[in-house]
């Protein structure tokens, strides 16, 4: 099989499967809100698959795949392996699916915006009216859908630890198991990045309709769900029925399965720890890849932080967004505003809107919209230079660590090749890409009407209603933050290649050490470590978001 | 975004970066050179670490080891050996085998050292130039399910000649072991017969999965009847109580196929003393015998007390006397990669 084939192949798979995604994440997102109630329940076990790493994904289904293809025909071997890993990646896309429409925010085009729209069908030229029609479109309700299918199509496509340790006569077939084959002659740099050419543009085209909408939409109108829509239909009975037999794959797959396969050697591996007082030494190597990830999630964020607002991203409590806010009362405004006007740097002629603005639009709000709209965007050539900073990211783990390995070969960096600084930078890069998506998402959703009410009450008289606005106020800035932090972090913990690759021969990471006990058949080890592993830096990170709460709820600050 | 926002966000990435450099900077100073060893370990670290631990203890010098991560299979500590080469951070190799080695010394990474040092193992299991030495060594076998077919070498060999092969397992041979098993073939019937070899295994159906302990976990489980992997991997799966036994792979004359370690010096190291003991340690009787009492019953190489060994190994000793030489093997290896990686890749 070449490249080609197998990256069209990846494609083709995760296309169907980003495609086939959407419509259950819609549904799942409208069932967990529509119980304020159980809904943390709900986002919690619809989420999980994403937060299983992939390694213990792939170790508990690798035999699983063998046996499905036991005694039957190549065809039918074939067949089966795919299903199967197109059945968990199907169900990892939903996890990531419904977290993403849990982030983003309202369509920034509502329904009646679109209405109003199409009564101006008449009044201008048809390729206006219809590229005015796809941007509403695009702004409204299928906002969320787009981003959501970029991402789970990028995730799917990227995917290489399931498929590598599934893969069973080359079934499934996938484009980064055949780089990862392809460098088993030892290539040269440069072949590398010529093969990583093609998955890179594939990659850059799936992200694009993602990238157009969080870049090209006015900012957030609030944190309404996107897709509300479908909450209320059909009963409540049916309801629950949809719900569960569209989460049952994902619960089934990654934690029913998995744990009723490994229950016993989790606990003999528990056991087997701490008799053998690897325990420390466990611990050590988790806290290293804490650090580590915790030091790229720092570094990642920033510079996407320095992406967003290089490329011209608004950020913040700004005059112009909280004038957004009280034009989302007015939808005809909204929708001259997003069909014309989508990139923000432009006016709308007042009196333009004034006169076929149907629902009776006040003019005060009009001139205010119009007046103080216009932000100036970064220089196409400056955007194009913060998101270049993206590629390496793109390139994948692989192809980026062998890049930074022969970097910190050449005479003036060697001196820092056995230091922490490889892998630090090579995980940073390695995650920038997704920490950008992070970022944009946490700037999208940051509602600064609840932000701006929360500062004013903070400083009441009322120690109490203090306490209570600091509690809004860190759980709408820092507490989003340290989650999207850790989401960050979590992906740096869990990524074997650059580790493998570029980490000091002072400090091993435990998912090297993770690796290696699968490699001896350890299931109590792996098991064991794994929990431990997966525990010991969220329990860090409740730790920190509780003292950071703390820190600003308590009665002496402000 | 506010200036304070961007300034502590500055902040906290040059804090990152300067723990980065500053803090292994430290630990490097306070650290005393010449009791400092780097030991890159391709052998188990399950195994490894006990031995390298002993040395520690032995000698005051401490052993910072880098393995061979089951991950990292594509890169490998030889080719990191190989990208180092200017400035080697690597004081001694130990290989789970020899071909890599070999491949390293045609490279001139090595150094050679006192013969005295290596004189304990036999003259075949080590390079005329001093530059590596064998020993520890594990065979390639099959591993069979007793539940699922009669275990016997023939029933082995008649089942390998069946129309259909898919309930065999094989490792593809892209890294490890196994490209080493498909030198000594190429070595024993040439480039062609290998191919027709291979594409006969794979035209009736044969299970290739990525590595010997995915081999032996199918085998060992029941999803085949049996598969090609090496000694350790099989006593992992006979010590976890499955159903299996195994069975040396033999070559047409008889011979079976013999995978010392292997251990070597890097050339212009920092740590030229330290790694001399090390290599000496390594090569002593009492390192030997603690590997052939392992999990992974590595089979001595030079003389040791026979009273001291397991009588697994004491079995498997027999079958590495039998074992080919893997000179010519070493000379095709890369012959056998290059189409290997074409065959699997299309490059």
């Amino acid at each position: 099989m070449t490249l080609n084939e197998s990256i069209f192949w990846s494609l083709a798979r995760c296309l169907i499967i980003a495609s086939m995604a959407v419509w259950p994440v819609v549904m799942l997102v409208a069932r967990i809100e529509a119980s304020p109630t159980v809904r943390s329940r709900r986002l919690l076990v619809a989420v999980f698959p994403f937060f299983l790493p992939e390694l213990l994904i792939g170790f508990n289904y690798r035999l699983t795949a063998t046996q499905l293809t036991s005694g039957t025909s190549p065809l039918t071997a074939a067949i089966c392996t795919e299903a199967l890993y197109s059945l968990l990646m199907l169900s990892r896309c939903m996890a990531v699916g419904v977290a993403l429409f849990m982030l983003l925010p309202l369509r920034n085009a509502a329904d009646e915006s679109l209405h109003s729209w199409v009564l101006l069908r008449h009044r201008m030229g048809s390729a206006t009216w219809w590229a005015g029609w796809l941007r509403l479109r695009i702004f409204g309700a299928w906002q969320a859908p787009v981003v959501a299918w970029s991402v789970m199509a990028l995730v799917t496509f990227q995917e290489f630890e399931t498929a590598a340790l599934m893969q069973i006569d080359r079934y499934p077939i996938s484009w980064s198991v055949w780089l990862f084959d392809a460098h088993a002659a030892r290539l040269p740099l440069w072949d590398s990045l010529r093969m990583m050419a093609g998955p890179l543009l594939c990659e850059l085209v799936m992200l694009g309709p993602a990238l157009y909408v969080l870049l090209k939409s006015p900012v957030a109108a609030g944190n309404e769900l996107a897709c509300d829509h479908g909450s209320n239909i059909g009963s409540s009975v049916w309801k629950s029925v949809q719900f569960s037999a569209l989460l049952t794959p994902g619960i089934l797959l990654f934690v029913l399965w998995p744990l009723i396969h490994n229950a016993l050697p989790i606990v003999r591996g528990g056991m087997l720890m701490l008799e053998n007082a690897t325990l420390k030494q466990s611990l050590v190597q988790i806290l290293t890849s804490t650090g580590f990830a915790v030091g790229a999630t720092v570094m990642s964020m920033g510079i996407a932080l320095r992406i967003c607002t290089g490329i011209g991203e608004r950020h913040g409590a700004s005059p112009m967004v909280l004038d957004l806010e009280s034009s989302r009362h007015f939808p005809s405004a909204v929708a001259l505003k997003i069909a014309e006007n989508a990139d923000g740097t432009r006016s709308v002629p007042a009196t333009f809107e004034v006169n076929q603005v149907p629902f009776g639009a006040s003019r005060r709000f009009m001139v205010r919209f119009q007046g103080q709209l216009p932000v100036a965007s970064a220089s196409p050539l400056r955007k194009i230079l913060w998101m270049s900073l993206l590629l390496p990211g793109l390139l994948g783990s692989l192809v980026l660590s062998l890049g930074l390995l022969a970097m910190f070969q050449l005479p003036g960096l060697r001196g820092l090749y056995d230091t922490w600084l490889p892998m630090l930078l090579g995980q940073t890069l390695a995650v920038l890409p997704f920490a950008v998506a992070v970022v944009l998402l946490l700037m999208r959703v940051s509602d600064p009407m609840a932000l701006h009410s929360a500062k004013l009450l903070a400083v009441s008289e009322e120690s109490c209603i203090r306490r209570q606005m600091a509690a809004i106020r860190w759980r709408i800035t820092t507490g989003r933050w340290l989650l999207g932090g850790l989401i960050v972090a979590h992906r740096c913990f869990w990524d074997v290649t650059v580790a493998s690759i570029l980490r000091p021969v002072q400090v091993e990471p435990v998912i090297t050490r993770l690796y290696n006990e699968m490699h001896y058949g350890r299931t109590e080890a792996l098991m064991s470590l794994s929990i431990l592993a997966a525990l010991t830096p969220l329990a860090i990170a409740i730790a920190a978001m509780l003292l950071s709460r703390l820190a600003i709820i308590s009665p002496g600050s402000r | 975004m506010p200036s304070t926002a961007a300034n502590k966000i500055t902040l906290a990435m040059a804090v990152v970066l300067g723990i980065a450099i500053i803090v292994p900077w430290l630990l490097s100073r306070n650290a005393l050179p010449v009791n400092t060893l780097v030991l890159y370990c391709a052998h188990d670290s399950v195994f490894a670490d006990s031995i390298i631990r002993q040395f520690e203890a032995q000698t005051g010098i401490t052993v910072q080891v880098r393995y061979d991560e089951e991950a990292n299979k594509s890169l490998g500590l030889t080719n990191l050996l190989m990208t180092e080469r200017a400035q080697p951070r690597c004081d001694v190799f130990w290989n789970n085998q020899t071909l890599g080695t070999i491949r390293l010394k045609q490279e001139g990474l090595l150094a050679s050292v006192d013969p005295a040092v290596l004189a304990r193992i036999p003259e075949q299991f080590k390079d005329p130039d001093n530059q590596w030495a064998g020993f520890a060594a594990r065979l390639r076998v099959y591993i069979v399910n007793t539940d699922r077919m009669q275990a016997t070498e023939n029933d082995v060999a008649e089942a390998l000649k069946a129309d259909s092969l898919s309930n065999v397992a094989i490792a593809v041979p892209l890294f490890g072991t196994t490209l080493s098993h498909y030198a000594v073939l190429c070595d024993r019937m040439g480039l062609d017969g290998l191919k027709a070899w291979h594409t006969s295994l794979r035209a009736r159906g044969i299970r290739e999965v990525r590595g010997n302990g995915a081999v032996r976990d199918l085998v060992a489980e029941g999803a085949c009847d049996f598969g090609f992997t090496d000694t350790d991997d099989a006593f992992a799966a006979i010590d976890a109580g499955k159903p299996v036994t195994m069975f040396p792979v033999r070559l047409e004359t008889g011979q079976t196929i013999c995978l010392p370690n292997s251990v070597a010096m890097i050339r212009n190291c920092p740590q030229p003393e330290a790694a001399v003991r090390f290599i000496e340690f390594l090569l002593s009787e009492e390192v030997e015998l603690a590997l052939a009492n392992s999990g992974s019953r590595q089979i001595p190489l030079g003389p040791v007390d026979n009273a001291r060994l397991p009588t697994d190994v004491l079995e498997l000793t027999k079958w590495a006397a039998d074992g080919v030489s893997l000179d010519g093997a070493a000379s095709h290896h890369d012959e056998v990669l290059k189409w290997l990686t074409s065959e699997y890749t299309g490059q």
